[in-house]
């Protein structure tokens, strides 16, 4: 049989056949034989092969970005290293599950948790890589659906039902934006690939509304302000290795996704972009201040990082080279790696401080550092990085960001985002108070015990941030 | 010639810090267990301790010992050795690299300093038994001498400015080591305070050289630049001046000296080693290295010259009115190395490091024997106290005795040789010569005189103590063996350099300081004839005032201790050591202790209120804004919705 399909075509798509293949393995395995283990394997050995076979891509698009199903498809250096990061996330998220979330109602969900994963993955990938507007809209559904299923997995607990119904009813209201969007910009240009964007911003206001609408649907997906007011009820409702996920995986993809689909500078200008998030940064900050639960204070810390991101995006409205252009997707690369190297890090850890005090509230965790000192150290660091304190990852991602706003004279935005960031201090450190400084509280006898599995794959990010963050060029981008 | 096992001599040392501060871990583990937090160090570790810091610093001495060897084979004009470890800053036009170099100068320090390191080493053993603090003494002891092996043995600047803090620290350490006595505790941060001062002026003096001069720290090529006369006069006035402070500081002189005579704090072995055989020697070094430097540099070794002088007239004044005995040591050393300065001031840098050995030797020998003597009268060091200890403690009575007649200058002894070396070179310098000659050799007098007067105080006469309460006894192998070695040295020392005999050291460090010498006090005319007088004028002043001290003080010293008692008049300046550190205190330490509680209250009041508002302010605006988060969906697809608004007119708006 002949599909027609070229060398690249196959290329691209090795790490979907491996995603949707395991996915699909799942489901076949369950139906004959349910094995909790034999399904954690088989989709553990999914991701990791899906992992090497962005190997072979991210070396072909050292020279020249690869394009693919007529350029439906379309990567370049630093969307594969997203990839990977979100294939790693996803590895990480079911290794932190294993012994909290797939024992739960007797490990019924088991199944539904492995198959889910492996497809909101792909949908991740996919959206890194779409070039077009149906594969961006399959993409992210494809994230989106299965994600509402995960973060509503604990039936019997409120909070979690309702942050899966809320982020659905707003993720439809979103996706409704999106899809409208994508069909007025067709409309106006007749074209459905990211040049159709700045072909829109030039023509009628038809294609101009059709921007508008798929960046306010993008916008909510990566959760700037005032779109943001999901992340903190959702991340603080989902189970925590599923909020670890989504605070890296999805953003990660999500903020590529932006990046490729965005209007330029032409539409909107350096300083809308710095506005925005100037807005994101400080609602961000100031409503992370006063949180008691540090799930929810992490959540919102993300909705900060989200502005420091966007003030990349002012950068590169300002651009004018393309060089100039590839440079800051560079830097947007390297800064999503670090925020998801430490928020996988800190979420990880607090979920397995979670399981010895039974929840995430301030109050409970004082001086964990004396019971747990491997973990508090572990959340001190990915804490570090997150303010940006040298020697870590995210401290030069920082850095890197406002250089490049620096570089395209966006000086004043640029004092103004560090001096907001002051703020981040402020929360991160009070949380590392509570961690360290403060007397323990008595402990009530409990039967947790060691998860040493999981504390082990914790050290993964929490030591590559700080490799990071001395040897920045050890990621290749 | 790159040699890299040059290394080995300041990391042997290191080694035995880091065993050591183990070994400390240790003992205080086990403390921990048993409680019993005052315990003494339990005997295998104190035991082991010793013999690790002892053995490390014996085995850098080898080590320096070879590298001596392999110097000494080498031609003349290539006696330099190198060993590049790796590099460390490259900034710009700054390249400097870890790289150790020894040349005939710093050998012969290097050997002074492991060799009666070694020895000290081995007497702490005896004089530190049953201390609760024995490991960690080691550690921090092992420390010094490898910090002031990078002192010397760095090639640039700033290696040496590594080491010149880091024997800064452990002196800190070290004379605060029974920090739970207060007044030893201030007396270590008044050491490291009134360092601080000097080591600015240091800074400021290294950062001139950088910037003024070819940029380079590596202390040849700055000597090399200033022959090719690459600084400009002033900026090198600037520069030596700025760096004689720092030498002014770390080598205890006029104005910085006060806190040498409050040192003695720490254990005797302590002020032995650092404060008067090696550390405090390190300003004259510096001065010696960059010679080429400092003879080019207009006005700065006459001001050397001066200072050295008067802190060495000034300090013997205030050492001939003092009770306690290691309080006499101490100013007799700020005030040799006054002396040395004055070597250095006048051109006379063989003479300055010759000194600099011979009072190495002679006061780590005074001091250790000192230490024997407060060790055998369970710690009095008042000597209206002692007296009649001649045959009670033998050993150390002769080795002192020999110590002191090389201090007071008695001829044939080593420090005869080396301080009329420098009085010579005086008398035939260009810097006022005959007025520093006097105060050099009234100095000498003043030095000869307090030296008997130790003599007969504790050694002499009656016993004032009670023999029946206080039973002396001769301190341990440990402790006179080292005194031994050292009393041999103390006289053979001399050998360095016999006026018209022979003068090998002299013709060892050639290499290094001919040229500098030969800058400042231009062609060598011989002048024998006064060379004799002043050597005869000086056996006279020496063997003079030191009897007249010896027979003065043993004669009456019930009266002369009711004397001291009243202190009135001279005797009450000279035994308060002329009021300086009152004076400082009015002058120095009162402004800026009003000028502190200025700044604090600005700081409360103003920098404090205006952070605490800010703050107070963040968390009222973030609880305001949290309403945003109300929980219900509805608000949220609300407020998207108005962004939803804003964003799309917005962007419609823009392109119109």
């Amino acid at each position: 049989m002949e599909l027609g399909l070229t060398a690249n075509d196959w290329l691209l798509a090795a790490p979907f056949l491996w995603l949707a293949g395991a996915g699909v393995l799942v489901l076949i395995w369950d139906a004959v034989r349910p094995q909790p283990l034999a399904e954690g394997i088989v989709s553990w050995i999914g991701l990791g092969l899906a992992a090497v076979a962005c190997l072979p891509i991210l070396e072909a698009v050292r020279t020249e970005p690869v394009e693919a199903f007529s350029g439906m498809l379309s990567v370049n250096v630093p969307v594969i290293v997203l990839a990977i990061l979100c294939l790693g996330a996803a590895a990480f998220c079911g290794i932190v599950a294993w012994r909290s979330l797939l024992p739960y109602e007797g490990g019924r969900h088991t199944t539904a948790f492995w198959t889910l994963l492996l497809f909101s993955t792909f949908g991740m990938v996919l959206t890194l890589w779409a070039n077009h507007m149906a594969t961006l809209f399959l993409g992210v559904e494809c994230l989106s659906l299965p994600l509402y299923v995960l973060v509503a997995l604990r039936r019997d607990q409120s909070d979690s039902i309702e942050a899966g119904l809320k982020y659905f009813l707003l993720g439809a209201f979103a996706s409704g934006f999106m899809a409208f969007g994508m069909a007025m910009v067709y409309a106006a240009t007749g074209d459905m690939s990211p040049a159709a964007i700045s072909a829109a911003a030039e023509g009628s206001s038809l294609g101009v509304f059709g921007v508008a609408l798929l960046l306010i649907a993008l916008l909510f997906k990566v959760a700037a302000v005032p779109f943001h007011l999901w992340v903190a009820d959702v991340y603080q409702g989902a189970p925590t290795p599923v909020t670890a996920l989504m605070a890296t995986g999805t953003k990660a993809a999500t903020v590529a996704a932006l990046l490729r689909w965005a209007p330029g500078g032409e539409l909107m200008g350096p300083q809308s972009w710095a506005m925005l998030g100037c807005l994101t940064l400080l609602i961000g900050n100031l409503t992370a201040l006063n949180q008691s639960n540090l799930k929810r204070m992490l959540a919102l810390s993300g909705v900060a990082h989200v502005g420091i991101l966007l003030f990349a995006f002012a950068a590169r409205a300002a651009a004018e080279t393309a060089e100039a252009t590839s440079q800051i997707g560079d830097t947007l690369g390297y800064y999503l790696v670090a925020y998801g190297l430490a928020a996988t890090a800190a979420f990880g850890a607090l979920e397995l401080l979670e399981r010895r005090v039974g929840h995430s509230e301030s109050a409970s965790l004082q001086g964990i550092a004396r019971r747990q000192p491997l973990l508090a150290g572990v959340l001190c660091i990915a804490l570090l990085s997150l303010a940006g304190f040298p020697l870590t990852a995210g401290f030069l991602a920082k850095y890197f960001v406002f250089v490049e706003m620096i570089r395209h004279g966006l000086s004043s935005w640029a004092v103004i985002g560090i001096l907001l960031t002051l703020f981040g201090f402020a929360y991160y450190l009070k949380a590392l108070v509570t961690l360290f400084m403060q007397e323990p509280p008595e402990e009530r006898p409990s039967l947790w015990r060691p998860d040493w599995v999981a504390t082990m794959a914790l050290l993964v990010p929490t030591v590559l941030s700080v490799v990071f963050g001395v040897w920045p060029k050890a990621i290749q981008l | 010639m790159e040699t890299p096992w040059l290394w080995l001599i300041p990391l042997l040392p290191f080694l035995g810090t880091l065993l050591n501060a183990l070994l400390h871990a240790g003992v205080l583990r086990r403390r921990q267990q048993e409680r019993d937090l005052m315990a003494p160090a339990v005997a295998v570790p104190e035991r082991l301790a010793g013999w690790i810091g002892t053995g490390a610093v014996a085995l850098s001495f080898l080590v320096a010992v070879a590298a001596f060897l392999r110097l000494k084979a080498l031609p003349v004009d290539e006696r330099v050795l190198t060993a590049t470890l790796a590099p460390w800053i490259q900034a710009g036009s700054l390249d400097l690299s870890w790289t150790l170099s020894i040349d005939p100068l710093n050998a012969a320090m290097m050997l002074v300093v492991t060799g009666v390191g070694a020895l000290i080493h081995l007497y702490s053993i005896g004089y530190m038994h049953g201390d609760k603090g024995f490991c960690k003494y080691f550690s921090y002891l092992n420390l010094f001498v490898g910090m002031m092996l990078m002192l010397i043995l760095s090639e640039s600047l700033l290696g040496l400015f590594l080491g010149w803090e880091g024997v800064g620290l452990c002196s800190y350490l070290l004379i605060g080591f029974w920090y739970e006595d207060g007044e030893k505790a201030d007396a270590a941060r008044k050491a490291f305070i009134v360092n601080r001062i000097g080591d600015f002026g240091f800074l400021i003096g290294m950062f001139l050289l950088y910037w003024g001069g070819g940029g380079s720290l590596n202390m040849s090529d700055i000597n090399a630049a200033a022959s090719q006369g690459a600084f400009s006069e002033g900026l090198a006035t600037l520069a030596g001046l700025c760096l004689f402070l720092g030498c002014c500081g770390k080598s205890a002189q006029i104005p910085l000296y006060v806190w040498l005579p409050d040192a003695m704090a720490g254990p005797t072995p302590v002020s032995a080693l650092i404060h008067a055989a090696t550390m405090v020697t390190s300003g004259i070094y510096l001065v010696a290295r960059l010679g080429d430097f400092f003879a080019f540099a207009p006005g700065v070794l006459p001001v050397i010259a001066c200072v050295g002088a008067a802190t060495a007239l000034f300090a013997a004044t205030i050492g001939i009115a003092q009770r306690d005995i290691k309080k006499v040591l101490a100013y007799s050393t700020v005030s040799q190395l006054g002396y040395m300065f004055l070597g250095l001031g006048v051109g006379a840098f063989t003479g300055a490091v010759f000194h600099l050995i011979t009072h190495a030797f002679f006061k780590a020998l005074l001091f250790l024997g000192a230490g024997s003597v407060i060790h055998a009268m369970h710690h009095q060091q008042d000597m209206f106290k002692m007296g009649g200890l001649r045959d009670r403690i033998p050993i150390t009575y002769k080795t002192m005795l020999i110590g002191a007649f090389a201090l007071a200058g008695v001829p044939l002894f080593s420090g005869f040789f080396s301080k009329d070396l420098i009085l010579f070179e005086t008398a035939t310098g260009h810097t006022s010569p005959w007025l520093l000659w006097l105060v050099g050799a009234g100095g000498a007098a003043l030095t000869a005189t307090y030296t008997g007067r130790l003599l007969a105080l504790t050694f002499y006469g009656e016993a004032r103590f009670d023999p029946q309460k206080t039973k002396v006894h001769e301190s341990p192998r440990t402790m006179t063996l080292p005194l031994m070695v050292l009393a041999v040295l103390s006289i053979a020392g001399g050998l360095l350099g016999i006026p018209f005999i022979m003068h090998p050291l002299a013709d060892w460090l050639d290499p290094v300081v001919g040229q500098a010498t030969l800058e400042v006090r231009g062609e060598h005319h011989p002048a024998h004839g006064l060379e004799i007088a002043l050597l005869l004028v000086g056996s006279a002043i020496a063997i003079g005032f030191l009897s007249f001290g010896l027979r003065h003080y043993r004669r009456s010293p019930e009266e002369q201790r009711s004397r001291a008692d009243q202190a009135t008049g001279l005797l009450r300046w000279l035994a308060n050591a002329w009021f300086v550190d009152a004076l400082y205190a009015l002058l120095v330490t009162t402004p800026l202790k009003i000028l502190a509680i200025l700044s604090a209250t600005v700081d409360v009041f103003f920098v404090d209120g205006t952070v605490n508002w800010v703050a107070r302010r963040s968390r009222a605006t973030g609880n305001d804004v949290r309403r945003m988060q109300s929980g219900g969906a509805n608000d949220y697809a609300l407020w998207f919705s108005l962004g939803a608004v804003v964003i799309v007119v917005g962007l419609l708006a823009g392109t119109r």
